[in-house]
Protein backbone atom coordinates (compact mmCIF):
# COMPACT_ATOMS: atom_id res chain seq x y z
CA UNK A 1 0.00 0.00 0.00
CA UNK A 2 1.50 3.07 -0.89
CA UNK A 3 2.58 5.27 1.90
CA UNK A 4 1.89 9.14 2.68
CA UNK A 5 4.56 11.22 0.96
CA UNK A 6 5.03 9.00 -2.06
CA UNK A 7 5.09 10.13 -5.68
CA UNK A 8 3.85 8.08 -8.09
CA UNK A 9 4.54 8.05 -11.95
CA UNK A 10 3.30 6.19 -15.06
CA UNK A 11 5.29 3.44 -15.53
CA UNK A 12 7.13 4.69 -18.86
CA UNK A 13 7.09 1.52 -20.83
CA UNK A 14 3.09 1.68 -20.90
CA UNK A 15 1.30 3.12 -24.01
CA UNK A 16 -2.01 3.87 -23.31
CA UNK A 17 -5.70 5.11 -25.15
CA UNK A 18 -8.83 6.70 -23.68
CA UNK A 19 -12.03 5.41 -25.27
CA UNK A 20 -15.41 6.19 -24.28
CA UNK A 21 -14.82 6.29 -20.64
CA UNK A 22 -12.59 3.58 -20.17
CA UNK A 23 -8.64 3.40 -20.02
CA UNK A 24 -6.80 0.93 -22.57
CA UNK A 25 -3.47 0.53 -21.35
CA UNK A 26 -0.27 -2.09 -22.71
CA UNK A 27 3.09 -2.70 -21.12
CA UNK A 28 5.40 -2.89 -24.02
CA UNK A 29 6.83 -6.14 -22.96
CA UNK A 30 3.66 -7.55 -22.85
CA UNK A 31 1.34 -8.59 -25.42
CA UNK A 32 -2.04 -7.92 -23.51
CA UNK A 33 -4.30 -4.65 -23.27
CA UNK A 34 -5.42 -3.67 -19.78
CA UNK A 35 -8.79 -1.92 -20.18
CA UNK A 36 -9.52 0.27 -16.78
CA UNK A 37 -12.67 2.57 -15.54
CA UNK A 38 -13.19 5.78 -15.59
CA UNK A 39 -11.77 6.39 -11.87
CA UNK A 40 -8.47 5.01 -13.03
CA UNK A 41 -8.81 6.99 -16.32
CA UNK A 42 -9.15 10.17 -14.29
CA UNK A 43 -6.28 9.47 -12.31
CA UNK A 44 -4.05 8.52 -14.83
CA UNK A 45 -4.91 11.96 -16.84
CA UNK A 46 -3.55 13.52 -13.28
CA UNK A 47 -0.16 11.70 -13.47
CA UNK A 48 0.58 13.70 -16.54
CA UNK A 49 3.12 14.21 -14.28
CA UNK A 50 4.74 12.16 -11.08
CA UNK A 51 2.33 13.34 -8.22
CA UNK A 52 1.95 12.03 -3.96
CA UNK A 53 -0.70 10.02 -3.55
CA UNK A 54 -2.12 13.01 -1.25
CA UNK A 55 -2.19 15.50 -4.55
CA UNK A 56 -3.72 13.29 -6.64
CA UNK A 57 -6.97 13.12 -4.06
CA UNK A 58 -6.76 17.02 -3.80
CA UNK A 59 -6.84 17.56 -7.70
CA UNK A 60 -9.52 14.58 -8.08
CA UNK A 61 -11.52 16.08 -5.23
CA UNK A 62 -11.30 19.46 -7.07
CA UNK A 63 -12.59 17.11 -10.25
CA UNK A 64 -15.33 16.13 -8.72
CA UNK A 65 -16.40 18.11 -6.06
CA UNK A 66 -15.48 15.83 -3.32
CA UNK A 67 -13.28 16.22 -0.07
CA UNK A 68 -10.02 15.19 -0.57
CA UNK A 69 -9.95 12.26 2.21
CA UNK A 70 -13.12 10.66 0.49
CA UNK A 71 -11.30 10.59 -2.82
CA UNK A 72 -8.22 9.55 -0.91
CA UNK A 73 -9.76 6.16 0.48
CA UNK A 74 -11.36 5.36 -3.00
CA UNK A 75 -8.14 6.10 -4.91
CA UNK A 76 -5.54 3.55 -2.61
CA UNK A 77 -7.33 0.21 -3.58
CA UNK A 78 -6.91 1.72 -7.57
CA UNK A 79 -3.51 3.17 -7.21
CA UNK A 80 -2.66 -0.91 -5.71
CA UNK A 81 -3.99 -2.51 -8.53
CA UNK A 82 -1.87 -0.23 -10.82
CA UNK A 83 0.96 -0.59 -9.31
CA UNK A 84 0.38 -4.32 -8.91
CA UNK A 85 0.01 -4.67 -12.76
CA UNK A 86 3.31 -2.45 -13.48
CA UNK A 87 1.57 0.16 -14.83
CA UNK A 88 2.44 2.82 -12.00
CA UNK A 89 5.79 2.92 -10.37
CA UNK A 90 6.67 4.86 -6.66
CA UNK A 91 9.37 6.49 -5.17
CA UNK A 92 9.61 8.78 -2.08
CA UNK A 93 9.42 12.46 -2.43
CA UNK B 1 -29.47 12.12 -46.15
CA UNK B 2 -27.28 9.78 -47.84
CA UNK B 3 -24.72 7.98 -45.74
CA UNK B 4 -21.86 9.53 -47.99
CA UNK B 5 -23.12 12.58 -47.14
CA UNK B 6 -23.38 11.44 -43.43
CA UNK B 7 -20.32 9.75 -43.48
CA UNK B 8 -18.08 13.36 -44.81
CA UNK B 9 -20.18 14.85 -42.08
CA UNK B 10 -18.75 12.15 -39.11
CA UNK B 11 -15.06 13.05 -41.27
CA UNK B 12 -15.35 16.92 -41.34
CA UNK B 13 -16.56 16.77 -37.08
CA UNK B 14 -14.61 19.75 -35.79
CA UNK B 15 -13.37 21.33 -38.63
CA UNK B 16 -14.20 25.12 -38.33
CA UNK B 17 -16.30 26.35 -41.76
CA UNK B 18 -17.09 22.91 -42.63
CA UNK B 19 -20.70 21.85 -44.44
CA UNK B 20 -21.92 18.83 -42.10
CA UNK B 21 -25.39 17.58 -43.12
CA UNK B 22 -26.93 16.12 -38.95
CA UNK B 23 -30.42 14.05 -38.45
CA UNK B 24 -32.34 16.11 -35.87
CA UNK B 25 -32.85 12.86 -34.15
CA UNK B 26 -31.58 8.97 -34.28
CA UNK B 27 -31.16 7.19 -37.86
CA UNK B 28 -33.58 4.24 -38.10
CA UNK B 29 -31.26 1.13 -37.63
CA UNK B 30 -30.91 0.39 -41.90
CA UNK B 31 -29.31 4.03 -42.37
CA UNK B 32 -27.25 3.45 -39.33
CA UNK B 33 -26.12 -0.08 -40.38
CA UNK B 34 -24.98 1.86 -44.04
CA UNK B 35 -23.11 4.67 -41.70
CA UNK B 36 -21.32 2.08 -39.65
CA UNK B 37 -19.96 0.19 -42.04
CA UNK B 38 -18.37 3.56 -43.65
CA UNK B 39 -16.96 4.77 -40.36
CA UNK B 40 -15.79 1.53 -40.35
CA UNK B 41 -14.56 1.62 -43.73
CA UNK B 42 -13.20 4.89 -43.91
CA UNK B 43 -11.36 3.88 -40.13
CA UNK B 44 -13.18 6.89 -39.17
CA UNK B 45 -14.78 5.59 -35.19
CA UNK B 46 -12.54 8.17 -33.55
CA UNK B 47 -14.62 11.00 -34.65
CA UNK B 48 -17.88 8.66 -34.95
CA UNK B 49 -17.87 8.38 -31.17
CA UNK B 50 -16.83 12.15 -30.65
CA UNK B 51 -19.98 13.35 -32.75
CA UNK B 52 -22.40 11.37 -31.02
CA UNK B 53 -20.40 12.09 -27.42
CA UNK B 54 -20.90 16.13 -28.30
CA UNK B 55 -24.22 16.24 -29.33
CA UNK B 56 -23.77 16.68 -33.45
CA UNK B 57 -24.83 13.38 -34.07
CA UNK B 58 -28.09 11.69 -32.45
CA UNK B 59 -27.65 8.00 -31.50
CA UNK B 60 -30.16 5.65 -29.40
CA UNK B 61 -28.46 3.91 -26.41
CA UNK B 62 -27.86 1.29 -28.55
CA UNK B 63 -26.10 3.26 -31.66
CA UNK B 64 -24.04 4.76 -28.80
CA UNK B 65 -22.69 1.46 -27.80
CA UNK B 66 -21.90 -0.19 -30.75
CA UNK B 67 -19.73 3.71 -32.26
CA UNK B 68 -17.91 2.79 -28.47
CA UNK B 69 -17.06 -0.78 -29.04
CA UNK B 70 -15.60 -0.05 -32.83
CA UNK B 71 -13.45 2.42 -30.96
CA UNK B 72 -12.79 0.49 -27.94
CA UNK B 73 -11.72 -2.80 -30.20
CA UNK B 74 -10.04 0.02 -33.01
CA UNK B 75 -7.69 1.75 -29.85
CA UNK B 76 -6.68 -1.71 -28.58
CA UNK B 77 -5.19 -2.60 -31.98
CA UNK B 78 -3.83 1.26 -32.06
CA UNK B 79 -1.80 0.07 -28.96
CA UNK B 80 -0.49 -3.26 -30.31
CA UNK B 81 0.92 -1.38 -33.51
CA UNK B 82 2.85 1.37 -31.56
CA UNK B 83 3.77 -1.21 -29.38
CA UNK B 84 4.97 -2.81 -32.72
CA UNK B 85 6.17 0.24 -33.68
CA UNK B 86 8.15 1.11 -30.80
CA UNK B 87 9.91 -2.20 -31.31
CA UNK B 88 10.80 -1.68 -35.31
CA UNK B 89 12.59 1.65 -34.40
CA UNK B 90 14.26 0.59 -31.39
CA UNK B 91 15.72 -2.73 -33.31
CA UNK B 92 16.96 0.40 -35.89
CA UNK B 93 18.16 2.60 -34.25
CA UNK B 94 20.44 0.27 -32.57
CA UNK B 95 22.15 -0.39 -35.34
CA UNK B 96 22.53 3.55 -35.76
CA UNK B 97 19.95 3.60 -38.79
CA UNK B 98 17.74 6.84 -38.24
CA UNK B 99 13.94 6.43 -38.61
CA UNK B 100 10.99 8.50 -38.62
CA UNK B 101 7.41 7.43 -37.61
CA UNK B 102 5.38 8.83 -40.64
CA UNK B 103 1.36 9.07 -40.87
CA UNK B 104 -0.79 7.18 -38.22
CA UNK B 105 0.60 7.44 -35.39
CA UNK B 106 3.06 10.42 -35.87
CA UNK B 107 -0.47 12.62 -37.33
CA UNK B 108 -2.26 11.22 -33.86
CA UNK B 109 0.20 12.57 -31.44
CA UNK B 110 1.51 15.34 -33.33
CA UNK B 111 -1.98 16.98 -34.97
CA UNK B 112 -4.97 15.93 -33.01
CA UNK B 113 -5.41 17.15 -29.22
CA UNK B 114 -6.81 14.09 -28.34
CA UNK B 115 -4.89 11.27 -30.69
CA UNK B 116 -8.40 9.04 -29.72
CA UNK B 117 -9.90 10.80 -32.66
CA UNK B 118 -7.35 9.36 -34.72
CA UNK B 119 -7.25 5.86 -35.58
CA UNK B 120 -4.68 3.49 -37.69
CA UNK B 121 -4.11 0.16 -39.19
CA UNK B 122 -0.77 0.25 -39.84
CA UNK B 123 2.49 1.53 -39.34
CA UNK B 124 4.73 3.24 -41.87
CA UNK B 125 8.62 3.94 -40.60
CA UNK B 126 10.96 5.74 -43.05
CA UNK B 127 14.68 5.26 -43.27
CA UNK B 128 17.11 7.20 -45.29
CA UNK B 129 17.77 5.20 -49.05
CA UNK B 130 21.30 4.58 -47.95
CA UNK B 131 19.80 2.54 -44.77
CA UNK B 132 16.72 0.62 -46.41
CA UNK B 133 18.65 -2.66 -47.70
CA UNK B 134 20.30 -2.71 -44.06
CA UNK B 135 16.85 -2.10 -42.68
CA UNK B 136 14.81 -4.42 -44.21
CA UNK B 137 17.27 -6.81 -43.38
CA UNK B 138 17.54 -5.74 -39.45
CA UNK B 139 13.65 -6.87 -39.56
CA UNK B 140 13.38 -9.75 -41.42
CA UNK B 141 15.82 -11.31 -38.50
CA UNK B 142 13.92 -9.69 -36.12
CA UNK B 143 10.66 -11.58 -36.76
CA UNK B 144 8.96 -9.85 -39.79
CA UNK B 145 8.95 -11.13 -43.18
CA UNK B 146 8.94 -9.47 -46.45
CA UNK B 147 5.75 -9.60 -48.88
CA UNK B 148 7.57 -9.38 -51.99
CA UNK B 149 11.27 -9.03 -52.63
CA UNK B 150 12.72 -6.32 -54.77
CA UNK B 151 13.35 -6.89 -58.41
CA UNK B 152 17.40 -6.79 -58.12
CA UNK B 153 19.36 -6.08 -55.14
CA UNK B 154 19.57 -2.11 -55.13
CA UNK B 155 16.18 -1.61 -56.54
CA UNK B 156 14.75 -0.66 -53.29
CA UNK B 157 17.55 1.97 -52.44
CA UNK B 158 17.43 4.01 -55.93
CA UNK B 159 13.99 3.41 -57.08
CA UNK B 160 11.33 1.72 -54.67
CA UNK B 161 9.15 3.73 -52.68
CA UNK B 162 9.68 0.63 -49.98
CA UNK B 163 8.27 -2.58 -48.77
CA UNK B 164 5.89 -3.90 -47.07
CA UNK B 165 6.49 -6.32 -43.94
CA UNK B 166 4.56 -8.58 -41.58
CA UNK B 167 5.50 -9.05 -38.01
CA UNK B 168 5.26 -12.38 -36.21
CA UNK B 169 2.34 -10.88 -34.51
CA UNK B 170 0.39 -10.38 -38.13
CA UNK B 171 1.07 -6.61 -37.31
CA UNK B 172 1.46 -4.73 -41.28
CA UNK B 173 5.03 -2.52 -41.27
CA UNK B 174 5.28 -0.53 -44.51
CA UNK B 175 9.26 0.79 -44.37
CA UNK B 176 9.27 3.31 -46.73
CA UNK B 177 12.59 5.56 -48.54
CA UNK B 178 9.52 8.04 -50.71
CA UNK B 179 5.99 8.71 -49.90
CA UNK B 180 5.15 6.74 -53.22
CA UNK B 181 6.14 4.68 -55.83
CA UNK B 182 6.47 6.02 -59.29
CA UNK B 183 7.32 9.76 -60.81
CA UNK B 184 5.96 11.69 -58.11
CA UNK B 185 7.55 9.55 -55.67
CA UNK B 186 10.63 9.92 -57.34
CA UNK B 187 10.92 13.95 -57.56
CA UNK B 188 10.91 14.36 -54.03
CA UNK B 189 14.22 15.20 -52.66
CA UNK B 190 14.51 12.81 -50.16
CA UNK B 191 17.40 15.05 -48.08
CA UNK B 192 14.44 17.43 -47.18
CA UNK B 193 12.72 15.33 -45.31
CA UNK B 194 15.76 14.48 -42.90
CA UNK B 195 16.37 18.21 -42.65
CA UNK B 196 14.47 19.16 -39.54
CA UNK B 197 11.54 16.74 -37.23
CA UNK B 198 9.32 16.69 -35.07
CA UNK B 199 9.08 14.47 -31.81
CA UNK B 200 6.42 12.96 -29.73
CA UNK B 201 6.93 10.75 -26.66
CA UNK B 202 5.20 7.12 -27.59
CA UNK B 203 5.44 4.78 -24.24
CA UNK B 204 7.92 6.73 -22.00
CA UNK B 205 10.74 6.88 -24.97
CA UNK B 206 11.00 10.11 -27.42
CA UNK B 207 10.34 9.16 -31.39
CA UNK B 208 10.95 10.99 -34.56
CA UNK B 209 8.64 11.79 -36.97
CA UNK B 210 8.98 14.80 -39.88
CA UNK B 211 8.29 18.11 -39.60
CA UNK B 212 5.17 19.85 -39.79
CA UNK B 213 5.34 20.98 -43.42
CA UNK B 214 6.63 17.21 -45.02
CA UNK B 215 4.05 15.62 -42.52
CA UNK B 216 1.71 18.23 -44.49
CA UNK B 217 3.12 17.02 -47.58
CA UNK B 218 2.89 13.54 -47.26
CA UNK B 219 -1.37 14.10 -46.12
CA UNK B 220 -1.22 14.94 -49.55
CA UNK B 221 0.53 12.56 -51.16
CA UNK B 222 -1.67 10.06 -49.23
CA UNK B 223 -4.82 11.91 -50.44
CA UNK B 224 -4.09 12.97 -53.99
CA UNK B 225 -2.35 9.06 -54.91
CA UNK B 226 -2.82 6.64 -52.09
CA UNK B 227 -5.90 4.96 -53.25
CA UNK B 228 -8.04 4.92 -56.25
CA UNK B 229 -11.27 5.87 -54.32
CA UNK B 230 -9.40 8.92 -52.26
CA UNK B 231 -10.19 8.06 -48.19
CA UNK B 232 -11.43 10.61 -45.88
CA UNK B 233 -8.73 10.02 -43.05
CA UNK B 234 -5.83 11.61 -45.16
CA UNK B 235 -8.13 14.65 -46.14
CA UNK B 236 -8.98 15.27 -42.91
CA UNK B 237 -5.32 14.80 -41.90
CA UNK B 238 -4.88 18.07 -44.58
CA UNK B 239 -7.98 20.15 -43.00
CA UNK B 240 -6.63 19.42 -39.47
CA UNK B 241 -2.67 20.41 -40.31
CA UNK B 242 -3.95 23.53 -42.56
CA UNK B 243 -7.04 25.18 -40.01
CA UNK B 244 -5.56 23.76 -36.42
CA UNK B 245 -1.75 23.40 -37.35
CA UNK B 246 0.90 26.02 -37.57
CA UNK B 247 2.65 25.55 -40.49
CA UNK B 248 5.07 27.92 -42.51
CA UNK B 249 3.36 28.23 -46.07
CA UNK B 250 6.41 29.60 -47.32
CA UNK B 251 8.54 26.40 -46.70
CA UNK B 252 5.46 23.73 -47.68
CA UNK B 253 5.50 26.15 -51.54
CA UNK B 254 9.49 25.91 -51.28
CA UNK B 255 9.43 21.86 -51.17
CA UNK B 256 5.99 21.55 -52.92
CA UNK B 257 8.02 23.30 -56.44
CA UNK B 258 11.35 21.71 -55.40
CA UNK B 259 9.77 18.36 -55.50
CA UNK B 260 7.20 19.58 -58.57
CA UNK B 261 4.61 18.38 -56.35
CA UNK B 262 1.95 20.97 -57.37
CA UNK B 263 -0.69 18.94 -59.39
CA UNK B 264 -0.50 16.83 -55.73
CA UNK B 265 -0.95 19.27 -53.41
CA UNK B 266 -3.71 21.21 -55.24
CA UNK B 267 -5.33 17.97 -56.42
CA UNK B 268 -5.30 17.10 -52.59
CA UNK B 269 -6.24 20.80 -51.06
CA UNK B 270 -9.02 20.89 -53.47
CA UNK B 271 -10.60 17.21 -52.90
CA UNK B 272 -10.17 18.54 -48.72
CA UNK B 273 -12.55 21.35 -49.29
CA UNK B 274 -15.11 20.00 -51.12
CA UNK B 275 -15.54 16.54 -49.63
CA UNK B 276 -16.07 19.01 -46.56
CA UNK B 277 -17.23 21.83 -47.71
CA UNK B 278 -15.14 23.92 -46.04
CA UNK B 279 -16.25 27.72 -46.48
CA UNK B 280 -13.37 28.87 -44.26
CA UNK B 281 -10.69 29.88 -47.48
CA UNK B 282 -6.92 29.48 -46.69
CA UNK B 283 -3.84 30.85 -48.69
CA UNK B 284 -3.45 27.67 -50.28
CA UNK B 285 -6.87 26.12 -50.49
CA UNK B 286 -7.34 29.39 -52.54
CA UNK B 287 -4.35 28.72 -54.88
CA UNK B 288 -5.27 24.87 -55.35
CA UNK B 289 -8.46 25.85 -56.76
CA UNK B 290 -7.07 28.13 -59.35
CA UNK B 291 -4.15 25.67 -60.05
CA UNK B 292 -4.47 24.03 -63.91
CA UNK B 293 -1.85 20.93 -64.06
CA UNK B 294 -0.31 20.97 -67.42
CA UNK B 295 -0.96 18.10 -69.70
CA UNK B 296 2.61 16.03 -68.71
CA UNK B 297 1.36 16.55 -64.83
CA UNK B 298 -2.21 15.02 -65.92
CA UNK B 299 -0.27 12.34 -67.39
CA UNK B 300 1.68 11.45 -64.53
CA UNK B 301 -1.49 11.66 -61.90
CA UNK B 302 -3.47 9.78 -64.14
CA UNK B 303 -1.12 6.34 -63.62
CA UNK B 304 -2.29 6.67 -59.87
CA UNK B 305 -5.95 7.97 -59.72
CA UNK B 306 -7.25 6.34 -63.33
CA UNK B 307 -8.81 3.13 -63.23
CA UNK B 308 -8.15 3.10 -66.63
CA UNK B 309 -4.18 4.08 -66.98
CA UNK B 310 -3.24 2.81 -63.45
CA UNK B 311 -1.18 -0.66 -63.78
CA UNK B 312 2.11 -1.37 -62.33
CA UNK B 313 3.29 -1.21 -66.16
CA UNK B 314 2.44 2.50 -66.48
CA UNK B 315 3.55 3.54 -63.31
CA UNK B 316 6.70 1.63 -64.25
CA UNK B 317 7.09 3.83 -67.96
CA UNK B 318 5.99 6.91 -66.28
CA UNK B 319 8.76 6.15 -62.96
CA UNK B 320 10.94 5.95 -66.37
CA UNK B 321 10.52 9.47 -67.29
CA UNK B 322 11.02 11.44 -63.44
CA UNK B 323 14.63 9.26 -63.49
CA UNK B 324 17.24 12.20 -63.96
CA UNK B 325 19.88 9.81 -65.95
CA UNK B 326 20.00 7.67 -68.71
CA UNK B 327 21.89 5.08 -66.76
CA UNK B 328 19.28 5.15 -63.87
CA UNK B 329 16.85 4.98 -66.75
CA UNK B 330 18.44 2.23 -68.12
CA UNK B 331 19.20 0.08 -64.83
CA UNK B 332 15.41 0.83 -63.56
CA UNK B 333 13.79 -0.54 -67.09
CA UNK B 334 16.47 -3.30 -66.86
CA UNK B 335 15.55 -4.53 -63.33
CA UNK B 336 12.10 -4.63 -64.75
CA UNK B 337 12.27 -6.46 -67.72
CA UNK B 338 15.09 -9.12 -66.36
CA UNK B 339 13.95 -9.50 -62.58
CA UNK B 340 15.82 -11.34 -60.71
CA UNK B 341 13.73 -15.45 -59.83
CA UNK B 342 10.61 -15.05 -57.64
CA UNK B 343 9.81 -10.88 -58.48
CA UNK B 344 5.97 -10.58 -58.83
CA UNK B 345 5.08 -7.22 -59.86
CA UNK B 346 2.19 -5.72 -57.83
CA UNK B 347 -0.47 -5.91 -60.32
CA UNK B 348 0.28 -9.41 -60.30
CA UNK B 349 1.28 -10.48 -63.59
CA UNK B 350 4.36 -13.12 -63.16
CA UNK B 351 7.68 -12.96 -64.69
CA UNK B 352 6.59 -11.96 -68.74
CA UNK B 353 3.16 -10.95 -69.83
CA UNK B 354 2.03 -7.28 -70.82
CA UNK B 355 3.98 -5.03 -68.71
CA UNK B 356 7.06 -6.73 -69.60
CA UNK B 357 6.74 -5.83 -73.28
CA UNK B 358 6.00 -2.25 -72.14
CA UNK B 359 9.21 -2.29 -70.07
CA UNK B 360 10.99 -3.63 -73.16
CA UNK B 361 9.38 -0.83 -74.86
CA UNK B 362 10.50 1.26 -72.80
CA UNK B 363 14.26 0.74 -72.45
CA UNK B 364 14.32 0.08 -76.37
CA UNK B 365 13.33 3.80 -76.71
CA UNK B 366 16.05 5.11 -73.58
CA UNK B 367 18.49 3.24 -75.91
CA UNK B 368 17.54 4.68 -78.85
CA UNK B 369 17.79 8.05 -77.55
CA UNK B 370 21.29 10.42 -78.98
Amino acid sequence: MIAQGEVLARDTAVLWRRSAGTLLLKRRDCPAIIYLDETALALWEELDRPRTVEELALRLGDRYSAPADVVLADLLPVVDELERRRLVNRRHA
Amino acid sequence: MSPASLVRSVAAHGLPGASCDWPDKPMDNLTWEQLFTAVRQQRLAGLLVACVADGALPATPAQRQQASQLHFDRSCGVLQLESAALSAVDTLEAADIGVRILKGSATANLDYTDPALRLFVDVDLLVRSRDIDAAMDLLVRSGHSRHAIQPRRGFDRRFGKGATLTSDAGQELDLHRTFVMGPFGLRIVLDDLWAGSSSFTLGGRKVQALDPECRFLHACYHTALGDLRPRLVPQRDIAQMLLFGQLDLQRVDGLMRSWRAEPVVARAVRMTWESFGLSDATALSTWAQRYRATPRELSDLAVYTDPASSSYTAMSVAALGALPSLRDKAAFASALVLPRRGFVPDDGLPHGGRWRRAAQTALARVRQRP
